[in-house]
């Protein structure tokens, strides 16, 4: 139990560190958390699901960190003390969810599952209060590393997470490869000054 | 093992055809390109003629259970559709570059994989595989498209995460990625899968308010992925929510009238931007929001005979979106416009071209004799059966759609029939259509009417999933 809390914590502070710094060090921050993932998937002793993680699971921060190289960094959309505020309220708001639905939770998993519905609204916030591309991909790589931490729960599921790791680390590419279109395109990968086509 | 063949051929040649751009050989690149999804398509329909029985239990993608010939006609439907655009094409694309042919024949057949599958693992991989692709085929012309590419894929993989939670959840409760073989969930377990079942894969159907991306993307992208997109993709995709929301519970009448409620908004929202719009591509594009809502709002009358024609117009829609989206892009390529102010009189230059586009408006729009209109009819028919605020919300649909079939009409009246003094001097201007062009149009022309008018073959088939999936 004791173990769960000190991951799950590690967890919470490397999707804060996401929202608070910029796209380099938040792609350094999501290196922080699938090592996190890689040691709890560890513990639970899936370690065919450990090692994909941690092979795979390397791929992502790395091809941000190559394609920001490349490109001007986005400013963070927010300052540091409504960064703050926000992740405040988003995981206390997650919590207050997770204790609302908690009869929907396994048993077995309940300590887990508070935790994964924190990461859920912790990643939602990524989404919401940036306007960086990179930014946006780290919101969506979070919400799939909850589906990670799901099929860890003792289900034969290797198939279902390699093709998920794999898919996460294409995902990034994808963006990345975007990314530095647009930014040759329009010098920049901040979603407000992108040229607006009023969707 | 024969429909396994149908979805790698084309990826097959996907490969040989990258291989010949690279080596500079385009030309020959262009037909490895066609010849991929066209010898598919006749693989399939001559398995499927001989030997129905040995074509549909000895693959190993399809399963029993009433859903074969369902997923084997939708998955048809996509590939002939697919066959079309990639013809189609040949007469759009000027100048191609090697990324546009391999992308096109990846998203087919990661389409029909999509409906096959009857396993979440492969689901989710083919749905990733044409989210991924899409992507690169909507920026294909950079500008303005790279714009529309990047909302593409930020909302699409915010999208397949929500999904893929759902997935996930549905494979930790029932224990199985059989989707034939998913037990009844727990009504609270249901309620939070269908749910983000609903909102992951409903974005990228394009409901609403997870629709931002569709307008832009599918006035960006060349009008042959535009195409593809708006009908078959999105249509796969409904079908395979409609499979996963009723496997998860098929009784939550909440979840289902939420999800009716959303697809009301979805069909007022995309009809009323629709009649707003000046430049064609997006006109079409906020009308397959409006389509996207009318099959959605099947999916939420949740009945039997709703999902029949939820199904039936997942088909009819992949044929008429198809047909005036290839209308729009051969109006676009002929005058190289596409503001709908800027052209006019255009009915007696290319009168196949009208003829297409009015058989296609008149079929979204749910005229009869044509496609469209039965479907439609269902649909509205089914809302009154259930009862309760059903009748309300298929009453708002119907009048939600009104602005669109004004929308079609000003449009046709505008771009075919309207003389223009100054519009008339350039009409010299109009460009020559070829056989890959028109062609095309004719074929999807004939099916919108045929279906219309003898719908029974397609019709039986698709009750028999409708009662597998409610049993």
């Amino acid at each position: 139990m004791d173990q769960i809390i000190i991951f799950g914590i590690f967890m919470i502070v490397f999707t804060s560190l996401i929202v608070i710094l910029n796209d380099r060090l938040s792609a350094l921050s999501f290196l922080g958390l699938n090592l996190t993932i890689v040691a709890l998937l560890y513990t639970e002793s899936d370690l065919i699901s450990a090692a994909i993680k941690a092979i795979l699971g390397f791929f992502p921060p790395a091809i941000i960190v190559v394609a920001t190289r490349r490109i001007k960094l986005a400013r963070p959309a927010v300052g540091k003390a409504v960064a703050f505020i926000g992740i405040a309220v988003t995981v206390a708001l997650s919590y207050a969810v997770a204790y609302a639905i908690r009869g929907v939770f396994p048993e077995d998993r309940l300590l887990e599952s508070y935790f994964l519905i924190i990461l859920f609204g912790m990643s939602i916030l990524i989404i919401v209060s940036q306007t960086s591309i990179f930014k946006f991909l780290l919101g969506v790589l979070v919400l799939e590393n909850i589906g990670t931490l799901i099929l860890s729960w003792g289900y034969n599921s290797t198939v279902l997470t390699l093709i998920e790791e794999v898919f996460v680390v294409l995902i990034a590419l994808t963006f990345a490869v975007i990314a530095l279109l647009d930014f040759k395109e329009y010098a920049t990968i901040d979603e407000k000054e992108l040229t607006r086509l009023r969707g | 093992m024969y429909l396994l063949y149908t979805i790698i051929i084309p990826i097959i040649a996907a490969a040989i055809c990258a291989v010949f751009f690279l080596l500079g050989r385009s030309r020959i690149a262009t037909y490895i390109a066609v010849s991929g999804p066209t010898l598919s398509l006749i693989l399939f329909t001559v398995s499927w003629y001989i030997d129905p029985g040995e074509f549909a239990s000895k693959n190993s993608i399809a399963h029993a259970c009433g859903l074969d010939t369902v997923a084997l006609l939708i998955a048809y439907v996509v590939l002939v559709v697919g066959t079309i655009i990639t013809w189609y094409s040949l007469g759009y694309i000027k100048g191609v570059r090697p990324t546009y042919y391999p992308l096109l024949l990846i998203i087919i057949s990661a389409t029909m994989g999509t409906v096959l599958s009857y396993n979440l693992a492969t689901f989710y991989l083919f749905f990733e595989i044409s989210t991924l692709a899409a992507t690169f085929l909507v920026a294909y012309r950079k500008g303005r498209a790279l714009e529309a590419a990047t909302k593409f894929i930020a909302l699409n993989s915010i999208g397949s995460s929500l999904a893929l939670l759902g997935l996930i959840l549905l494979f930790v409760n029932s224990g199985t990625l059989d989707i034939t073989a998913l037990g009844s969930l727990s009504k609270s377990s249901a309620y939070i899968i269908s749910l983000l079942l609903f909102v992951g894969i409903g974005t990228k159907i394009g409901i609403v308010p997870l629709h931002a991306w569709v307008p832009d993307s599918y006035s960006e992208a060349p009008t042959p992925v535009s195409s593809f997109l708006a009908s078959t993709v999105k249509g796969a995709t409904a079908f395979m929510l409609i499979r996963l929301i009723f496997a998860v519970n098929p009784t939550l009448d909440l979840v289902l009238f939420f999800i009716a409620v959303t697809a009301v908004i979805t069909v007022g929202v995309g009809a009323l931007m629709a009649y707003t719009q000046k430049d064609l591509k997006k006109l079409l594009a906020y009308s397959s929001i409006e389509q996207a809502g009318i099959i959605v709002f099947a999916i939420g009358i949740g009945s039997s005979a709703a999902v029949t024609a939820g199904i039936f117009h997942i088909i009819n829609n992949m044929l008429m979106k198809t047909l005036i989206f290839l209308c729009a892009g051969a109006i676009i390529i002929a005058t190289k416009e596409r503001h709908i102010d800027s052209v006019s009189g255009l009915a007696r230059k290319m009168p196949v071209v009208a003829a297409g586009f009015i058989i296609g408006a008149f079929a979204l729009s749910g005229i009869p004799p044509l496609n469209g209109f039965l479907s439609e009819y269902m649909i509205l028919q089914a809302s009154f059966q259930k009862g309760g605020y059903y009748p309300i919300l298929g009453t708002i649909m119907l009048v939600f759609t009104l602005p669109m079939f004004a929308a079609y009409v000003k449009v046709f009246q505008k771009i075919f029939f309207r003389v223009d003094e100054k519009q008339t001097e350039k009409e010299g201007e109009i460009g020559y259509l070829t056989t890959y062009i028109i062609i095309p149009i004719i074929i999807l022309s004939i099916l919108c009417i045929l279906l219309g008018v003898y719908p029974t073959p397609v019709l039986d088939q698709i009750n028999k999933i409708s009662l597998a999936l409610l049993r």
